[in-house]
């Protein structure tokens, strides 16, 4: 029998890639949050139904009177009577659950923090003693080359090698919490060190290669977290089924049965992206032993002599590829495959992503109910805690798989677009089955219900833009990572800006589901789901510019915009960039000159004709703009619609600060007590105008960008077209 | 079915000496080996140890032949047979002198397990085969190819003759001296 032919030479991936932070690891970690914030509520409730002795009927009753205090309210301004919506605590209504207090809360979530670690603490060592687990005593030559293994990958973690000699298959495993980390060799692999030595070692450096990976402690805390908190769930939910058709009235059964739903919806989910995490572990690994080895040789002859059935396994079909869903471990052919090329383990997918929008809608939706399960009494703390934690969760989850996939060349336009429509999918549906929602429209007869899908199709959309967005501030931050050699490091820091900077978007997002139903109830009850959903959101952002637009758009501006500026100073070219080519100047990049005949025009407008409309200055103000993001971005360097918004948010900026100055200037200056400088009122309408103004001024840059290039790309035209001369040298300066 | 007693040590040592015919790379491992298996439960000796579909196992769940406690367990079963010819034996003299003596019975509760050596002479020919049929046929229960089981057989039979015969050498009074033995023959 002759041997293999050898794989074919691995693609370069480059030395990042097992350094990033893996997605896999943020997933889960969501996952674990999910599972132990939702299982904490219950127990939180429990023990407070049980301690206090809540009736549901009477809670039920405190409900229905605060519905009547808000119809009144909604009619009361439906009729021209100034006044505000009532809150839960100023109704007049009696809140029949004595004052939740932190107490029952914080020790029933304590206790079950120490369970788990109690667990995590007390498994190794059970799992030692009861099967039988056995240290490597007279075996000196074995632990001679053992220790050899561990100098050789540089592993530094304390590693205790152990014997289980009575199971005879070739397999081993690596467990223990963190400082004692343990690798049991099976007998029938302990057999293969003399008769078999390749075989041993490819073993070894695999479980090595997930303590090297640090993935130990996840797969370990979450096995304990689904295996402690899955019965739980799951009995919560059967008991909330059966006992639904006793509640009594439609809106709790209802109410009751889609809570049971979304418990086994999530039981499913975990289950899924559990398993599937686990298998990317394996995965991971594997590509690990292959750095190591240079190599992924020894790991296919080990897959192919001592495998599951390698050349019997079919996955092909439907059948096959719903057997595998399931499994811990990579198939055959997947372990096989990734060995040559990584990019399929770092790609982005859509059902992988969908699953991290659910996670992050369930976690939002049983966080922000606070710790007393409703919004009773419960103030807006667990909601402000529930946005920040959801929104850091998402992009950390999505930040990490979207770099990964951009580090290892697998984020192409498709792929991102699968992923971030997936990422967008989860998000809404699960949003839109949260259980207090779904309990209101019951009350308010399903009013608003037909907004539903133009919310998915919008979360959709925004999943999209958001991945794409994220490859680009990857792709910006590259070059920075790979000179500083900060894998974690960077990514850490860029996301957590990035969650700083769009928390306050992604909290309305989330909210949005419940302001429209309450919009529809109480306000516009006539107007059609898709209508009310854009004059709502177009109200809602009125309302708040200074704490959401702009925040929002001075991150997805400055962000990308600075990786790239610390990039180019780092003398390496980004990747997938092209090759860099002269921009204009700063002046002109920060839109000075368009600010500048901005203000001026306005400024003769407002004089000459003091009747114009205030929408007509701000007009002028968007189109120059629109001029300057134009004018600064003609060239072709990269991040053009970074940019572009960039120039666009200082020359708006620039723009109405000195119209207002120069106003200032000609109303005071002309008496004598000339105050040039804006006061704080002058400063928010400066910020007012930049909000109002600069996110059509891009929308319709970002378009005509678009339409460009799909025209070039159709006619065929190169896109180093007009504005690029050949042999010009970069200038190095931002 | 009571639980059988066996002499470990002896039967260690009789697994070893099939191990170093049959399998002798799996020498190094032998000594972890022997002492998991006199510990375990009979169901989990040869085979039983296996956790399929283990979230943090490699994954592969090929099983590889392991010898060794195929080995053991022959060397068990050799000893067992051994001992229970021996009972047979016993019982049939003590059968005797009890018709003769009206009753006196031997005490063999909590006896200490039967010695297969307790008659110290020489095993015959006609024993060693049968023994040698006996380690071969559990050896090929347990799914071992017919090389190996025979290795194994061998081997068990070789250390028995090995013994008898040095019990006897030294038992005779102008016979060489015994040679020096490792492990002691009282029962574990």
């Amino acid at each position: 029998m002759t041997a293999p032919p050898p794989l074919p030479r691995p693609r370069e991936t480059g030395r990042w890639l097992l350094a990033l932070p893996a997605g896999t690891t943020v997933r889960f970690l969501l996952l674990i949050a999910s599972v132990a914030v939702a299982t904490s509520l219950v127990a939180n409730m429990a023990t407070a139904v049980v301690l206090q002795a809540v009736d549901v009927r009477e809670a039920q009753a405190h409900m229905d009177c605060l519905a009547r205090a808000s119809t009144e309210a909604a009619r009361r301004h439906a009729d021209g009577v100034a006044g505000p919506v009532p809150g839960f605590h100023d109704t007049g209504c009696v809140d029949p659950r004595p004052a939740l207090g932190w107490l029952v809360p914080l020790v029933a979530t304590g206790g079950l923090l120490l369970v788990l670690a109690a667990v995590y603490l007390a498994l190794p060592r059970w799992r030692t003693v009861r099967r039988g687990y056995l240290p490597l005593t007279a075996m000196g030559e074995l632990s001679g080359y053992l220790g050899g293994l561990l100098r050789e990958t540089g592993v530094r973690a304390r590693v205790t090698f152990l014997a289980e000699p009575l199971n005879p298959t070739v397999s081993a495993l690596a467990f223990g919490r963190a400082g004692r980390r343990r690798v049991v060799l099976s007998g029938g692999l302990l057999a293969l060190h003399q008769r078999d030595r390749p075989a041993f070692r490819a073993v070894v450096l695999h479980e090595l290669a997930h303590i090297r990976n640090r993935d130990l402690d996840i797969g370990f805390v979450a096995l304990i977290v689904w295996r402690t908190c899955g019965p739980v769930l799951l009995v919560v939910a059967t008991l909330s089924l059966f006992l639904s058709p006793a509640a009594g009235n439609l809106r709790l059964f209802a109410s009751l049965v889609l809570y049971s739903a979304e418990l086994a919806l999530l039981a499913v989910l975990v289950t899924l992206l559990g398993s599937a995490v686990l298998r990317s572990r394996e995965l991971y690994a594997d590509a690990r032993v292959r750095e190591w080895e240079d190599s992924g040789d020894s790991l296919r002859r080990l897959f192919e002599v001592y495998g599951p059935g390698v050349r019997g396994a079919r996955t092909g079909t439907a059948a096959g590829r719903l057997k595998w869903l399931v499994r811990v471990h990579p198939s055959p052919e997947r372990r096989m495959a990734t060995l040559v090329d990584t990019r399929p383990l770092t790609r982005p997918r859509f059902w992988d992503m969908a699953a991290v929008g659910a996670a992050v809608g369930f976690f939002n939706a049983v966080a922000g109910l606070g710790p007393g399960g409703g919004g009773f009494r419960s103030g807006s703390a667990p909601d402000v805690l529930a946005s920040v934690l959801s929104a850091l969760l998402l992009l950390a989850a999505g930040g990490t798989v979207v770099w990964r996939a951009v580090a290892d060349g697998a984020a192409a336009p498709a792929q991102l677009r699968n992923a971030g429509i997936g990422l967008g999918l989860g998000l809404g549906v699960t949003n839109l089955l949260g259980t207090y929602r779904v309990w209101v429209q019951f009350g308010i007869g399903g009013s608003g219900l037909s907004s539903a899908v133009p919310y998915a199709v919008l979360t959709c959309l925004a999943g999209w833009v958001l991945v794409r967005w994220l490859a680009s501030v990857a792709r910006a931050w590259q070059p920075v990572l790979e000179r500083t050699g900060r894998a974690r490091l960077v990514p850490a820091l860029v996301l957590t800006v990035l969650a700083a900077g769009l928390f306050t978007t992604v909290d309305l997002v989330l909210r949005l589901p419940g302001l429209m139903t309450y919009a529809a109830a109480y306000f516009a009850p006539d107007l059609p789901g898709p209508l009310l959903l854009v004059w709502g959101i177009g109200r809602l952002l009125g309302d708040r510019l200074t704490s959401h637009v702009l925040p929002l758009l001075l991150t997805a501006a400055l962000v990308p915009v600075a990786g790239y500026a610390l990039a180019r100073r780092t003398d390496r070219a980004a990747q997938g960039f092209g090759d860099p080519l002269p921009t204009a100047g700063l002046a002109v990049r920060l839109g000075v000159p368009a600010a500048l005949v901005a203000a001026a025009g306005n400024l003769v407008a407002a004089v000459l004709l003091p009747s114009l409309p205030v929408w007509s200055l701000l007009a002028l103000f968007g189109a120059g703009q629109l001029w300057a993001a134009l004018r600064a971005t003609r060239d072709h360097a990269p991040l053009r619609l970074a940019r572009g918004l960039t120039t666009v948010l200082s020359c708006g900026a620039l723009a109405f600060l000195a119209f207002v100055m120069a106003a200032e200037v000609l109303a005071t200056c002309l008496d004598g007590a000339c105050t040039p400088l804006p006061d704080a009122g002058q400063t928010r309408t400066v910020l007012l105008g930049v909000s109002v103004t600069s996110g059509p001024a891009w929308a319709l840059f970002a378009l005509q960008v678009s339409l460009t290039g799909a025209y070039r790309r159709r006619t065929g035209r190169a896109p180093g077209g007009a504005g690029r001369r050949s042999g010009t040298p970069v200038r190095p300066h931002l | 079915m009571g639980t059988v007693t066996y002499d470990k040590d002896l039967a260690t040592r009789l697994a070893r000496r099939a191990v170093t015919e049959a399998a002798p790379h799996e020498l190094a491992q032998f000594d972890i080996t022997a002492a998991a298996f006199h510990a375990a439960p009979e169901e989990r000796r040869v085979g039983g140890a296996v956790h399929r579909g283990d979230p943090l196992a490699l994954g592969l769940e090929t099983a590889a032949a392991m010898l060794g406690t195929v080995a053991l367990a022959a060397s068990v079963q050799v000893l067992t047979h051994l001992g229970q010819q021996a009972a047979d034996h016993v019982t049939d003299t003590a059968r005797r002198g009890l018709l003769r003596r009206f009753g006196r019975r031997r005490r063999t509760e909590g006896a200490e397990p039967p010695r297969a050596l307790e008659s110290r002479d020489p095993l015959t020919a006609e024993q060693l085969a049968e023994l040698r049929r006996v380690a071969r046929d559990t050896a090929l229960r347990r799914q071992v190819p017919e090389a190996e089981a025979r290795a194994i057989a061998d081997g068990i039979v070789a250390e028995l003759a090995t013994a008898t015969a040095g019990e006897a050498a030294g038992r005779a009074p102008d016979g060489p001296a015994p040679e020096p033995e490792g492990p002691s023959e009282d029962a574990s």
